[in-house]
């Protein structure tokens, strides 16, 4: 999928990632070509700036902790930031239905 | 501490990933740094993890890095995203700390003249006095409402730049100012306050936040 078309969506699809729990980037870059069945091509180096502006804007929190014996930082949803994912949800079903709807071609 | 090439942190060899970390430092801070910025660091920890991912699925250690570097994005393509990310950290820091510094300054003169008998500023050092005092007020306002601000339009990833430039520039022209006019009242002040006292109180706070926000807004200049 072109990474075009994701811009405006990478922030919600973040959010969602981190809707079961804490997750560490590179968790979140798993989770995230996983549920896309890989076709998600945008570049994971991106993913740290979007996060490190979701912890400024409120949505997400971060604090260092050891996963598998290794030092990572890892990201929680805030009360905040589940707000607005179920924002992000409702635009979305809106827009996509919408989207569906003219191109459906019937 | 200096590591030998072609290591990692962890000892195993490592020369693609850490060539690809030397590159995007380089293209992000342009200098060396006293510590490695956290966003660095979490970008080297992503590529060991994909690395040792694509090793635990049969790709040599070299393979396994070259997929990892691949998948990660060019060097050009990440970079502008990790200046604005840090840009952003460095005028938010300078902002903030020039709340306190701001906050704090009133109390300290106070303190000072009380202490030393201070006569009370006349003539031109009473304007430059009203003008600080104001100055500093208006910051008192501007400050919170900004940040309050600023995080609102963080929610949104094409505003990054323009909240840098806001942040960087209410730091960058409250600092400046009120240096320059402590400097002025100082020189016109019936006894010229002690010179190592307005640096330590006002000159030397007011210039490492102006570095800071230099630096942050450095970070976005084309």
């Amino acid at each position: 999928m072109k990474s075009d078309a994701l811009r405006g969506h990478l922030d919600a699809m973040v959010l969602a990632s981190l809707e079961a729990g804490p997750r560490h980037g590179y968790a979140i870059s798993e989770y995230l070509s996983r549920r896309s069945d890989g076709a998600l091509t945008v570049a994971t180096g991106t993913l740290y700036p979007a996060l490190h502006r979701l912890e400024k804007a409120g949505w997400v929190t971060s604090e260092w902790s050891t996963v598998t014996g290794r030092r990572r930082r890892t990201y929680e949803l805030t009360a905040s930031g589940q707000r607005a994912l179920g924002d992000r949800r409702a635009e979305w079903a809106q827009t996509s239905s919408v989207v569906t709807a003219v191109l459906g071609g019937t | 501490m200096d590591r030998p090439a072609g290591t990692c942190q962890s000892g195993s060899v490592s020369s693609t990933i850490d060539a690809y970390v030397t590159s995007l430092a380089s293209a992000t801070t342009g200098r060396p740094t006293r510590r490695t910025p956290r966003l660095l660091q979490e970008a080297r920890d992503h590529l060991e993890d994909a690395a040792l991912a694509g090793q635990a699925r049969g790709l040599s250690r070299h393979q396994a890095e070259i997929e990892a570097v691949s998948a990660f994005g060019a060097v050009e393509q990440v970079a502008p995203a990790y200046r604005a990310a840090l840009g952003l950290t460095r005028v938010r820091t300078a902002a903030i700390s020039l709340l306190f510094i701001v906050i704090l300054q009133p109390l300290v003169w106070a303190g000072w003249g009380y202490a030393e008998g201070e006569p009370t500023a006349t003539g031109p050092g009473l304007v430059l006095n009203d003008l600080i005092e104001f100055i500093g007020i208006a910051y008192l306002v501007a400050c919170p409402i900004t940040l309050a601000a600023c995080s609102a339009a963080l929610r949104g990833p094409e505003r990054t730049i323009m909240v840098i430039r806001i942040f960087g520039g209410l730091a960058l022209l409250t600092g400046a100012s009120v240096m320059v006019l402590a400097l002025g009242l100082n020189a016109l002040a019936p006894q010229p306050v002690d010179l190592l006292f307005t640096t330590v109180v006002t000159i030397l706070p007011m210039s490492a936040t102006l570095t800071m926000s230099t630096r942050g807004l450095r970070l976005i200049s084309p």
